[in-house]
């Protein structure tokens, strides 16, 4: 964990004594200032800064670091003042030893330190905390004598300048930003671009020396005329020669790789191909040095050489980590701890096998194969260099491999050949938009997986947006119809594939975001049901837009009447299309069972909940999803959606779509296709694998029940590791596309969100009374689930009643305003022509009434009959009816603890006559109106009776019921009414009116209660969740309390919905009226 | 930034009020002034990895000391943990932010880090603010494992974060919001006698 400035680089020499304060230097006279400061600081209290316009925040912050050890990189280091100092000290002597052999020795140990510290560097350190603590890289001037040295400095100087050039023009960013930053080190110098030549000069000389201590004692004599030897033991000739020259030869070779990897034009890359093969060669000769040059080194070594950054294992000469540290600041400190020998050359072999497969690349221009090619190439969990070759390989001059225009490599994506180098397909706004989009990803996919996940996901934006646009271009220049196969243009086509193309790649983008995550380990076990479930849509949405892609572009080759020989490329591309489809289907199909299986563990065994204090798991999966969400990738999918399908999946469903299975039913067919693919058959064997496992669990849940606690061990255990297992194989398989049926999580109606979409998608329905408390959320949740609705309200221009209607996620495109009231007759007809259903929800609530009749009971019963005699008119079959349980339990038998009301009961309108019950009688002479109406004109109504609706507002009116819950938190109240009331939370009544309609055996009544209770009890639930809000004490009146009853919650049951708790309802509605400013709370109370 | 907690399965979550509590041995305080300052600089110095500049914590505590808790052993009076937090506006959101949280290390396990970060999230909450976040390294297991009892989930990870080169996780929490998409609202207290709430009385 500690990671403070003790622990810094290796290799510091003894610290002298830290230099006194010049009294006088040629910029100046230094005085010293304490005494002034100390004055000015018994101004200051504590905690207060100087702040001034010349003296910012962030001066403060620096001034008060400097001098911080733990902040100030330049404090508190031992080390010399400045290189000059240090080389005035010895520290880098030149020549190294005036033992000749020792030199030899020496130089190469300072070569190899070197290598270690370019190997750092490469690693995310900086520059100058690696290979520019070499103080012979600093000041190479001085090495001018020493050709060996000199040479490798320069080449070594001259590559990572090369190096850098090439990381800066790839994208790099905060994280990576060091790799770049040169601090104003001497990185350049003339005379670098002759450090070629200059080394191959220093390589002729030892490699004759070589050959001339090799050659037989006879032409010893001949030979050495002129040539001196490299060291003076004859002895050690050769080995050192050997050292020398693959120390040497190496940077040679590394040179040519990175400057021939920057002209892949021509012969570059095979050429860069031959340079790699000779760097690993020349790398296992410095290996193979090792031996040699440690049994020379005289050094036992203590450490192992596990640590050391030189093959003898000596400590070099010439270096000095702190000598730099000052051009750090004013980042603190970062420790350095410089790779080890063995390492590094570890760390070369890794970068160099990198770039062959870069080198060995074709140029393919086919998009999807440069997308396969890129997501492979980081299965390696490649380095920044590497990845930054990469990418300035794809992307040169704003063209594929600096030649292919982005626009061809679209239109062959499309299948159009014919358009590839069309001037005005080049010009098209949308082709360049998506040729710059193309371009962003493929350099997105070349970082480092942490940042790739987060561009990608901003990036779902702009796919999003442009898929709109392209999607609303084609309605506005072509129209609605779809069939016009016959007489569409090319424009047309064209225009249709863009949109499937891009749609497309919006959803690979999304997949490759969403699996992303697993390799990043973002998700936790307790979130991976609804990872999956979205998993699943995704890739159901990518097979489904890869399959109509195909079938247009199929369609237009058909159409032209291709030539036989084209027949045959057609067909072979068609089978690799389908077996990648296949291929895709196996992971909606492990996607959808295990996410499937998860949520029969959750609902049956209550394992692999999300229990908070903070929040629900609907704020995780806003989280989770955002970006997706926003993007609309894929539309019309919520929170809602995934609860819907998997709040309901059983343990039958989970066994009847056995997914796992059928897996293992299609990968046989997969293996033979990929017969000639290792690394696909590899992925092949991990799906395998996962199936396998999680058949084998669902068989024991099966067998035992989801419900059995042995099970839960297991499940909690055993499954998030084949999970984990699933997600890293995944995450490495390219998600490709195929076709598949559209399958649901849950087959019941009403669930799917997939199947929702597009079963939903244009069904028109009306809300009457939308700007209503209940009405809003209805209107949301259809908007939610696809529908185009017809919103009914009195005044179309109050911004007040409509504003939160028309800025629902949807609103824009399916929502729609109708002006009607109650009692006009006939004034409904418009809206409800044409619809699928109504929803019936507007009805006056409120009491405190003066004229009964009019206020409440003729809006209420001849409302409802204008409303249902409009959906007559238009043949409308079933209509939802918001009721009440008023309108169910006023009847006059008593209500007591132990009764338990049901849908059998109505209220009796004399009773509640002659209570003055008015909004009672309202809703019960209503539904009585309603329910003659259906029997005498035969169409069938679904009521909905909910008791006292709470939870979040979405209008910004005050409502009746969430006035209650209001007037016991304002403070305006020091009693609470002797009532017992039954609650309910608005979603859950939003969700019936819908599943009423939506599931088709929904008929009769359904009272929609979650508990009722005493507002004593709402009182004290109110303050254990709000301490310190001060609330009523008493109770209204001295009498009893009105005594609480049961109402059954059977029927709402079989309609699906678990009625939210009442706590959870009530905290809803407290944070909405506060969010909404109905109430604020004195923070001086908390 | 960073927290060095333990990873206590039995996290005992919001109990209301102040003084003594988790068996009668460790009591929770609010930071109350330049007397706590030393005793949070030397809990977060001592099992932190990354080096904060003294003006750092005066940052934290002078402009938030509400979203400051310590914890003390109730028996010798010792410090024992410590959770340093801001808030304020972030890209348009109102959003707190959990810059420190330790728990020295005898006393982990316990659910003290729990209570801590507890109540300053409670008081960023009650503040307005709509998410909370935090960094951690990846490696932090307890941490991770805590601040997912509490609802955060993993929204990014971070490459090479810290100074030590350690990755590191972006934890947020994201408070229950009726309707994210809705523009502020004009507030009314009018009836809407298009409602069709339905109690019964």
């Amino acid at each position: 964990m500690e990671a403070g400035p003790s622990s810094s680089a290796a290799a510091a020499p003894p610290p002298p004594p830290p230099p006194a304060i010049p009294t006088s230097t040629h910029q100046g006279i230094w005085a010293d200032a304490s005494p002034l400061l100390a004055a000015a600081c018994r101004d200051l209290q504590d905690g207060e800064l100087v702040h001034g316009e010349n003296f910012s925040l962030f001066a403060a912050m620096s001034a008060l670091e400097i001098m911080d050890p733990k902040m100030d990189s330049g404090v508190e280091r031992s080390g010399y003042n400045s290189i000059e100092e240090a080389i005035e000290d010895g520290v880098a002597p030149i020549p190294l030893s005036l033992d000749r052999t020792l030199d030899v020795q020496r130089s190469i140990d300072v070569m190899d330190h070197l290598l270690s510290c370019e190997a750092t560097w490469h690693k995310g350190h900086t520059l100058a905390q690696t290979v520019f603590t070499c103080i012979y890289l600093m000041r190479m001037e001085r090495t001018s004598s020493h050709a060996a040295l000199n040479s490798f400095c320069r080449i070594l100087r001259a590559t990572c300048y090369a190096v850098i050039s090439v990381v800066s023009t790839a994208r790099t960013h905060e994280e990576e930003d060091l790799f770049t930053m040169s601090f104003g080190l001497p990185l350049r110098d003339e005379g670098d671009e002759k450090c070629l030549s200059i080394l191959n000069s220093v390589e002729e000389t030892i490699s004759r020396q070589l050959r001339a201590c090799k050659a037989p004692a006879l032409s010893k004599k001949k030979t050495l005329e002129g040539l001196e030897s490299l060291q003076d033991n004859p002895e050690l000739e050769e080995d050192y020669c050997r050292a020398l020259l693959c120390r040497l030869r190496f940077r040679k070779h590394f040179y040519h790789v990175v400057t021939c990897m920057r002209k892949p034009q021509g012969r570059g890359l095979e050429l860069a191909q031959k340079h790699v093969a000779s760097c690993l060669t020349e790398l296992r000769l410095m290996l193979k040095s090792q031996e040699f040059l440690k049994s020379q080194s005289n050094i036992t070594l203590q450490q192992g050489d596990e640590n050391c950054t030189t093959a003898s294992g000596c400590q070099p000469v010439g270096f000095d980590a702190s000598l730099n540290s000052r051009l750090l600041s004013p980042t603190p400190p970062r420790a350095v701890k410089v790779l080890s020998w063995s390492d590094a050359i570890r760390y070369f072999e890794k970068l160099l096998h990198d770039l062959d497969t870069i080198c060995a690349s074709s140029l393919d221009p086919v998009l999807e194969n440069v997308l396969h090619f890129i997501v492979q190439f980081q299965k390696s969990v490649p380095d920044l260099v590497s990845r930054a070759f990469l990418q300035t390989l794809l992307v040169q001059d704003g063209k594929l491999y600096g030649q292919n225009l982005f626009s061809d490599v679209i239109s062959r994506a499309l299948s159009l050949p014919d358009i590839i180098g069309d001037k005005e397909f080049q010009m098209n706004e949308f082709v360049v938009q998506l040729g710059q989009l193309v371009t962003n990803l493929l350099k997105i996919l070349c970082t480092n997986t942490a940042w790739q996940r987060r561009k990608l996901g901003k990036s779902l934006q702009d796919w999003g947006t442009i898929s709109i646009q392209l999607e609303l271009a084609l309605k506005r220049e072509f129209g609605e119809t779809r069939d016009v196969l016959h007489h569409e243009n090319m424009c047309m086509r064209v225009s249709k594939q863009l949109l499937l193309w891009t749609q497309e790649h919006a959803y690979w983008v999304a997949s490759r975001f969403l699996t992303l995550g697993f390799e990043l380990d973002l998700y936790s076990p307790g979130e991976y049901c609804m990872v999956y479930w979205y998993m699943y849509v995704v890739f159901t949405k990518l097979i489904e837009k890869m399959q109509l892609r195909v079938l247009a572009s199929s369609e237009t080759s058909r159409r032209k009447g291709k030539k036989k020989k084209d027949h045959s490329k057609d067909s072979a591309r068609d089978t690799t299309f389908t077996s990648s489809c296949l291929l895709l289907q196996c992971y909606v199909l492990l996607s959808e069972g295990l996410s499937m299986m998860l949520a029969v563990l959750r609902n049956e065994s209550r394992s692999f909940q999300l229990p908070s204090i903070f929040n629900t798991e609907q704020e995780r999966f806003m989280q989770h999803f955002d970006l997706l969400l926003k993007a609309r990738v894929p539309e019309h999918i919520s929170y809602y959606s995934f609860k819907e399908s998997s709040s309901r999946a059983g343990i039958a469903d989970l066994l009847k779509y056995n997914f796992f299975k059928e897996i293992q039913k299609i990968l046989p067919s997969l293996r033979g296709s990929f017969a000639n693919e290792p690394e696909k058959l590899a992925e092949l064997r991990r799906i395998e694998q996962v199936a396998e496992h999680n058949r084998i669990a669902l068989n024991i849940i099966s067998q035992v029940g989801a419900g059995d606690p042995s099970l839960r061990e297991t499940s909690q255990e055993v499954e998030p590791a084949s999970l984990r297992k699933h997600g890293r194989g995944h995450a490495h398989g390219r998600p490709q596309k195929s076709p598949s049926p559209l399958r649901l999580l849950s087959r019941e109606a009403s669930s799917g969100a997939q199947h929702q979409a597009a079963e939903m998608a244009g069904k028109v329905v009306c809300v009457t009374g939308a700007s209503g408390y209940i009405a809003s959320w209805i209107v949301k949740l259809l908007l939610a689930r696809g529908y185009t609705v017809r919103a009914t309200v009195r005044d179309t221009a109050d911004p007040k009643k409509t504003l939160h209607l028309t800025t629902l996620d949807g609103a824009k495109d399916r929502l729609h305003l109708f002006k009607a009231s109650l009692l006009d007759e006939g004034s409904f007809d418009a809206a409800v022509d044409g619809c699928e259903t109504v929803f019936h929800t507007a009805s006056p609530f409120y009491h405190n009434v003066k004229d009964p009749k009019a206020e409440l009971l003729d809006p209420a019963v001849k409302g409802t009959l204008n409303v249902l005699g409009s959906c007559k008119k238009a043949s409308i079959k079933k209509v939802v009816v918001t009721s009440s349980m008023a309108a169910v339990a006023y009847n006059g038998k008593p209500r007591t603890p132990e009764v338990i009301v049901d849908e059998t009961w109505f209220s009796d309108p004399q009773i509640c006559e002659k209570n003055q019950q008015w909004y009672v009688l309202s809703k019960t002479l209503a539904e009585e109106a309603a329910w003659k109406f259906s029997r005498d004109n035969g169409f069938e109504i679904v009521t909905i009776n909910p008791a006292m609706v709470i939870g979040p507002l979405l209008q910004p009116t005050l409502n009746t019921s969430a006035e209650a819950v209001l007037k016991l938190i304002n403070g305006s109240s020091s009693t609470y009414p002797n009532f017992s009331f039954g609650w309910v939370n608005v979603k859950d009544v939003a969700l019936a009116h819908i599943l009423a309609y939506e599931v088709p055996s929904a008929s009769g009544r359904y009272c929609l209660v979650e508990r009722i209770c005493h507002y004593s009890e709402v009182v004290n639930t109110i303050r254990k969740m709000y301490p310190t809000i001060s609330l009523p004490d008493k109770c209204a009146d001295d009498k009893p309390f009105v005594p609480t009853y049961q109402v059954s919650k059977e029927k709402i049951r079989s309609l699906g919905i678990e009625l939210i708790p009442l706590e959870t309802s009530i905290k809803e509605t407290i944070e909405s009226l506060k969010e909404k400013g109905f109430v604020t709370f004195d923070s001086s109370n908390l | 930034m960073s927290a060095a907690v333990g990873c206590g399965a039995s996290s005992s979550l919001s109990r209301g009020g102040g003084g003594t509590e988790e068996g009668g041995e460790i009591a929770y305080v609010s930071y109350g002034g330049e007397q706590h300052l030393p005793l949070v600089m030397s809990l977060v110095d001592a099992e932190l990895s990354e080096p904060y500049s003294i003006f750092t914590y005066r940052y934290f505590v002078y402009l938030w000391p509400q979203l400051t808790f310590l914890a003390f052993d109730a028996k010798d009076g010792k410090c024992v943990g410590t959770v340093v937090c801001k808030m304020g506006e972030h890209r348009g959101a109102f959003r707190g932010y959990i810059a420190m949280l330790v728990v020295l290390k005898p006393y982990r396990g316990r659910g003290i880090a729990t209570e801590l970060v507890t109540r300053s999230i409670r008081v960023m909450m009650e503040s307005g603010c709509e998410e909370v976040t935090l960094e951690a390294e990846v490696t932090n297991k307890g941490a991770l494992a805590l601040y997912g009892r509490l609802g955060f989930i993993r929204a990014k990870r971070l490459y090479r974060y810290y100074l030590n080169g350690v990755d590191a996780f972006r934890l947020k929490l994201l408070f229950p919001r009726p309707d994210p998409g809705l523009p502020p609202m004009m507030i009314g207290s009018e009836r809407d006698d298009q409602q069709m709430d339905s109690p019964y009385l």
